[in-house]
C-alpha cells in the first residue's frame, strides 16, 4: 500500500525538477501516487477501466499544470483535487450527476429516518464490496466528500477547495452522505 | 421526550456516523494494472513532445513576403503626401514655400560668381494688379458697344471665323 511520502523535501525536489524538464523526477511522482488516484477515482466510480482511463488523464493533467502547484502547500491535495474534479467531470459528460433538488421533486431522495443503533452491525456485515456498492448508490458529490474525509483525511477547509463548495455545504453533504448511507443499509438488510 | 432520550438520540447518532467513518477510512485499497506507471509515462512524454515549442519562424517569411514591397509602397505614399499637398499649392496661387535665400540666384557670369538679388519681390502687389485689370477693362469696354452684352457678338449675323482677327472671343481674352 503506498503511502504519502514522509520526506517533503523529496516530494518537492521532484516538482522542481519536473518542472525543469526531468521526466525521471516525475515519473518518481508517478510511482509514489498513482496507486492512491487509481484508488480514489475506482472508489468515486466503482469502475476499474474508468479508473484505468482517468488516472492517466490525471496524471497528464497534474504534469501540464504543475507550474500553477503552490509548493508552500501540501501535494496530496491538490492531485486528489485534480482527480475528484476530473471524475466529476467525467461523470457530467455521461449525465450521471443529477442535482439534489430534481431528485427530492422527483421522491427519490427522502431523509433518512431515526433508526436504533446499528454501529456493531455496520462493522460486523459490511465488506469491501458491500460499502462500495452502497456508496455507489449515493450521489456522486456526497460519495466524493465521503471518502475525501474519512478515506483521504483531508481538512473541511483542504474539501472545500477541493470541491470549490462551502464548508458549510461540506458538513451538510457529510452529515447527508452518512445519513444516505444508512438509510441503503437499512434498505439492504430489510430486503435480505 | 425526556433530556436522558435526547442525550441518548445524539450519541446513537455519534455513534451510527463514526462508525460509517471508520468502515470508509477502512475501504481496502485494490492494485492498480502494473503496467499504469508505464502507460502514464508514455502519454506523458507524447504530451510533452507534442508541446515542444517549434523554432521561431523569421519574422519575414512565406507569404508575408509578399506584403513587403505593397508596405513599402503605401509608406513611400504617405511620406510623400506633405509634398505633393505643397506641389499643389501653387494652383491656388499661394507663395512658393521656398525660403528667400534660396531664391537669391546664383549665377556664372564672366569668371566671377555672382549672387543676385531680385529687387523686386516675386510678389505682385495689390494695387498693380488692380491697375492691371482696370486698364484692362477700359481696353475691352472701349472695343464694345456700350451697355451691348458679350452674346450679341457672337449670335450676330456676321459670319466670322473662330481664331481669326475679328473673332469676339479673341479680342475678349487679348490676344
Amino acid at each position: 500500500m503506498t503511502t504519502p511520502l514522509k520526506d517533503k523535501n523529496k516530494e518537492i525536489d521532484w516538482i522542481i525538477n519536473t518542472l525543469k524538464g526531468d521526466h525521471k523526477a516525475f515519473q518518481y511522482l508517478v510511482e509514489q501516487y498513482s496507486r492512491l488516484v487509481y484508488n480514489h477515482i475506482y472508489r468515486m466510480s466503482n469502475s476499474p477501466d474508468l479508473a484505468d482511463e482517468l488516472t492517466q488523464e490525471v496524471f497528464v493533467k497534474i504534469y501540464q499544470k504543475l507550474n500553477t502547484f503552490d509548493q508552500t502547500k501540501p501535494f496530496k491535495p491538490w492531485l486528489l483535487r485534480i482527480a475528484s474534479n476530473t471524475t466529476l467531470s467525467a461523470f457530467r459528460k455521461q449525465n450521471k450527476i443529477v442535482s439534489l433538488d430534481a431528485l427530492k421533486e422527483s421522491g427519490q431522495w427522502k431523509e433518512s429516518d431515526p433508526s436504533p443503533d446499528t454501529s456493531d452491525l455496520i462493522e460486523a456485515q459490511l465488506s469491501n464490496e458491500a460499502l462500495l456498492k452502497m456508496m455507489n448508490a449515493l450521489d456522486i458529490r456526497y460519495r466524493t466528500v465521503l471518502l475525501l474525509r474519512y478515506k483521504e483525511e483531508l481538512s473541511y477547509d483542504e474539501i472545500s477547495e477541493t470541491m470549490n463548495t462551502p464548508i458549510n455545504t461540506i458538513r451538510t453533504w457529510l452529515k447527508r452522505g452518512k445519513d444516505a448511507l444508512q438509510k441503503e443499509f437499512t434498505k439492504q438488510n430489510k430486503g435480505s | 421526550m425526556t433530556i436522558h432520550d435526547d442525550e441518548n438520540d445524539k450519541k446513537n447518532e455519534k455513534n451510527k456516523e463514526n462508525a460509517w467513518a471508520q468502515s470508509i477510512a477502512k475501504l481496502e485499497d485494490i492494485d492498480p494494472p502494473s503496467d499504469l506507471t508505464q502507460r502514464i509515462m508514455s502519454r506523458i512524454k507524447a504530451k510533452a513532445t507534442e508541446e515542444t515549442p517549434k523554432a521561431k519562424e523569421p519574422l519575414f517569411s512565406g507569404g508575408f513576403k509578399a506584403f513587403i514591397p505593397i508596405a513599402a509602397s503605401v509608406v513611400l505614399i504617405i511620406m510623400a503626401l506633405p509634398f505633393l499637398f505643397d506641389g499643389l499649392d501653387g494652383f491656388n496661387n499661394k507663395a512658393p514655400s521656398v525660403s528667400p535665400e534660396v531664391q537669391n540666384q546664383t549665377t556664372y557670369s564672366g569668371g566671377t560668381v555672382a549672387t543676385q538679388t531680385p529687387e523686386t519681390s516675386p510678389y505682385v502687389a495689390q494695387d498693380e494688379l488692380d491697375t492691371f485689370f482696370k486698364t484692362w477693362d477700359e481696353e475691352l469696354s472701349a472695343d464694345e458697344p456700350d451697355n451691348e452684352p458679350l452674346i450679341a457678338y457672337i449670335d450676330s449675323d456676321e459670319p466670322f471665323l473662330y481664331g481669326e482677327s475679328d473673332d469676339p472671343l479673341r479680342s475678349l481674352v487679348g490676344f
